[in-house]
């Protein structure tokens, strides 16, 4: 699968890495910082009509749901909504 | 202090006068309310365990947990309900109280959304008042002073089948036309339970009653007269009754709540269910560390060495997977505690306990906070919002995170699994024995801190008990289910979350810098994690804590399981040779000291090792004061207690 | 301190607190009064009778002591309503009962610390 190739490890590795290192910065981040820089994606999106999709879809509800009630720190308190009540 | 203003001073706005402004001049609104096209909130109030959750639940749709007692619901639960025309309109699901006068910090928020005096959260468009028709006085008061604030309503009056069922007959027809708002009748647990209620929201035309105080204030003691008049005009005219009483219910409880026999039997139960934790999930852990090691060796097998084998071999399967193991008991775990909250079991452990609880300081509302705090201290934290007194909440948080909370689970059943044999004292397991001696060590510390904060008290005022005992019943199996599949997806989040990305850093920092050619040793001691473990080491040693432990324990401050993934990961790294799928628990086994072992053991009794539980402490008293003082006491306690722990063991074994 | 018994003589009907009930007890309410075990002022003591009033504890109603607390009876646990609720010493001190026994039964004396008007 070539993954012989010590070169494609390290760049797998590196990938993987990276991607750990801002999942953590993001989950251990105050809530308040976490807030801003939503915000601030919110903005930088809304200049990027291409984005409008995904912004709508993921970007929005995450930021209703960090401006809204409970704990950012603990994933017991969020609600799940909108399912028709039979 | 005002008990008028209860929980944290400076937190809930506004004073709260006992009699009405009568400089203000006083607005009737008297209106027919027909709202349309906007977003739409309704708020549900009533007293605790009327069922206002259960129906919140099948408003929703949401598949939350429907606590039985008070205290356990947290501060705004909101949930979207879809109408049969697509609006979506929002339900609030506010804390249960008693009287918009409020006691606790609890019924305070619940009368400040009411009333509109929450920054963020404006007045309900509707409100729902639930009112549990088995005990209807207590509803129906609470629903007579709702009525006075003027806003649109609805009463919805649950369990009418039990009602029923109890002897005690209610006309809702005539009921509504007594009160002039829609009173619906609701079965919150059944389904289609709420349909009637849902036509009525969706129809629009809701009624606001006339507002009998001015908009934004509270009512007065002559308002409390008059609905206590009220309320048994109403009673009296409707023929009703008090519910029969379930004989078995007062012989149950005189034996639950018995001195001597009721204490005896809590014991008895907190003691199956540490016994349980370990030998119920003896079996599926195994499998599951089978699974693991087999996984390990498969992946060893098919990738090419190198650093994309070794990152998923010991960072992935080796670190996180070490967590993974424990998702047995901490279900077991789980299905206790639920069990016992559905039951309605937990706030007569709080009676038990009161006097208990009041020799250091605590109230017995403590109890139920503390006993959240057990599966994590969080919710528990969150959950002294019941305490009226602020000096005995400001206790109880602090005391909190002493009580053994889930997160510690894999870090005890790994230490005790790897160094304390499995033998049997008698019908006792020796390691259930450990464990349930240091659950009881967390709740002794934390009595015995209350106690010394107790000392430094400068005032005493009295905070009351008046607890509500609810009736029991049959855990619902449904309710348990979700509730346990709830904790389960939030463990496995959590394990396939930070724990795995903490995982993966502590792996890139524990390979890089790559040893020099030539090096003797693991390969992780000349990596940056190797050198910080060292420098640690220094710190830890007379502690008894090896340099694998020190550099476990910084990801661990994230969280209290990361600990041993840390360790799962670091030790995986120190594997000479090719032994990469080397269980972590053998290794322990085989490397650490029993003093050592027992040290640790110790130093997680009290280590704050958990950043969020800080986090949310500065946000339950506004100031970082608090938890700057948590940390530093705790961590001071751990040393010491480590520190004694370790010379003693050593010493004696 | 035990208690004078001949308060509870069959048509002696004399005012009780529900502190001073034993186990088992069935009593109606007469009525709150301020607690004088309550030592934080009249606020408190104010804010506690509301909130017993709004638990249910109204004159007339019945009520039941289905556990004391040993020692002293701190707390009880009351039945009234339909309703079970948790009340300290003091707290029930607030209550103002009359037994709801007949005159001239014969009454069997439970397990009791002693119960009287002193703050526990």
């Amino acid at each position: 699968m070539g993954l012989d190739s010590l070169m494609l490890q390290d760049f797998a590795v590196a990938l993987i890495v990276l991607a750990a290192l801002s999942f953590s910065a993001w989950k251990l981040m105050p809530a308040r910082r976490r807030l801003q820089l939503l915000l601030a994606l919110d903005a930088w999106s809304a200049r990027h009509p291409s984005l409008a999709r995904w912004r709508e879809r993921s970007l929005k509800p995450r930021i209703a749901r960090a401006v809204g009630p409970g704990c950012g720190g603990c994933a017991a308190h969020e609600t799940r909504s909108s399912q028709r009540p039979r | 202090m005002n008990p008028a203003s209860p929980g944290t001073p400076g937190r809930v706005q506004g004073p709260a006068p006992s009699q009405p402004d009568l400089r203000a001049p006083a607005r009737f609104i008297s209106m027919d309310a027909a709202v349309e096209n906007k977003p739409l909130r309704i708020a549900l109030v009533g007293v605790p365990n009327c069922g206002k959750t259960a129906l919140f639940n099948r408003l929703t749709g949401s598949r939350q947990k429907v606590a039985n007692y008070p205290g356990v619901t947290v501060e705004r639960r909101e949930g979207e309900l879809v109408s049969t025309d697509g609006r979506s309109l929002r339900v609030l699901d506010l804390p249960g109280t008693y009287s918009l006068n409020p006691t606790t910090l609890d019924e305070a928020i619940t009368r400040d959304v009411l009333l509109g005096r929450l920054a963020d959260t404006p007045a309900p468009d509707l409100v729902v008042c639930v009112v549990d028709a088995v005990h209807l006085p207590i509803g129906l008061r609470l629903a007579l002073e709702v009525k006075r604030l003027g806003l649109p309503m609805v009463l919805a009056l649950n369990r009418m089948d039990v009602a029923r069922r109890r002897g005690v007959k209610i006309d809702a027809a005539w009921l509504c036309g007594e009160l002039g708002v829609p009173v619906v009748p609701t079965v919150a647990v059944r389904r289609g339970g709420a349909d009637a209620l849902v036509e009525v929201i969706e129809a629009g035309r809701w009624i606001a009653p006339r507002a009998f105080i001015p908009a934004g204030q509270e009512s007065s003691r002559e308002d409390a007269d008059q609905i206590q008049h009220d309320l048994q005009g109403l009673l009296s005219a409707s023929g009703y009754s008090p519910p029969r009483e379930n004989p078995w219910f007062g012989r149950i409880d005189a034996l639950l709540l018995h001195p001597v026999a009721g204490l005896l039997i809590l014991l008895a139960v907190l003691f199956v269910m540490f016994q349980a934790v370990f030998s119920w999930a003896e079996a599926p852990m195994t499998w599951i560390e089978g699974a693991m090691n087999a996984l390990g060796v498969f992946t060893a097998a098919h990738l090419p060495a190198g650093p994309l084998a070794s990152l998923l071999v010991n960072g992935v399967i080796g670190g996180a997977g070490s967590v993974l193991v424990f998702l047995p008991q901490i279900v077991i775990l789980f299905f206790f505690i639920l069990a016992l909250e559905d039951s309605g079991y937990l706030p007569r452990a709080a009676y038990l306990l009161d006097r208990l609880m009041g020799s250091v300081g605590l109230s017995g509302r403590a109890f139920i906070p503390l006993l959240s705090s057990h599966a994590c201290a969080i919710p528990g934290i969150m959950a002294t919002r019941t305490i009226p007194n602020w000096r005995d909440r400001l206790t109880t948080i602090m005391i909190a995170p002493l009580m053994t909370c889930s997160a510690r689970l894999p870090v005890y059943g790994l230490l005790i699994a790897a160094l304390i044999p499995a033998k049997s004292i008698g019908p006792f397991n020796q390691q259930g024995l450990v464990l349930f001696t240091l659950y009881a060590a967390g709740i002794v510390s934390a009595l015995l801190v209350a106690f010394v904060m107790k000392q430094f008290a400068r005032d005493r005022q009295y905070s009351p008990l008046m607890l509500e005992l609810p009736d029991f019943q049959w855990p619902h199996a449904g309710n348990l289910l979700l509730g346990l599949w709830e904790r389960v997806k939030i463990f496995m989040s959590r394990v396939g979350g930070i724990i795995l990305a903490l995982m993966i850093v502590l792996w890139f920092l524990s390979s890089y810098p790559e040893p020099p050619p030539g090096a003797t040793g693991p390969a992780i001691q000349y990596s940056l994690a190797g050198r910080l473990g060292a420098m640690l080491e220094y710190v830890f040693a007379p502690i008894g804590f090896n340099w694998q432990i020190a550099i476990a324990l910084v990801p661990g401050l994230a969280a209290r399981e990361v600990a041993v993934a840390a360790l799962g990961t670091v030790y995986a790294m120190s594997a000479a040779g090719d032994d990469l799928s080397a269980a972590l628990e053998p290794v322990i086994a085989n490397t650490w000291s029993l003093a050592t072992g027992a040290s640790l053991l110790a130093w997680y009794v009290f280590a704050p090792q958990c950043l969020s539980t800080l986090a949310v402490v500065k946000r339950e008293t506004n100031s970082w004061r608090y938890p700057l003082i948590m940390a530093g006491y705790l961590f001071a306690l751990a040393y010491i207690a480590s520190f004694i722990t370790f010379r003693v063991v050593r010493a004696w074994a | 301190m035990k208690t004078d018994p001949s308060l509870h003589d069959a048509g002696a009907r004399r005012h009780l607190s529900l502190s001073d009930l034993y186990r088992g007890e069935s009593a109606t309410v007469a009525g709150l009064v301020e607690s004088a075990h309550i030592d934080s002022g009249r606020d408190a003591s104010q804010s506690l009778i509301t909130r017993l009033r709004d638990l249910g504890f109204v004159p007339g109603a019945r009520c039941e002591v289905v556990a004391r607390m040993w020692p002293g009876g701190n707390p009880i646990a009351v039945r009234i309503g339909g309703s079970t609720f948790a009340l300290r010493r003091a707290e029930a001190a607030a209550v103002r009962v009359q037994l709801a026994h007949e005159p001239g039964v014969a009454r069997d004396p439970g397990p009791r610390a002693g119960a009287s008007a002193v703050a526990a």
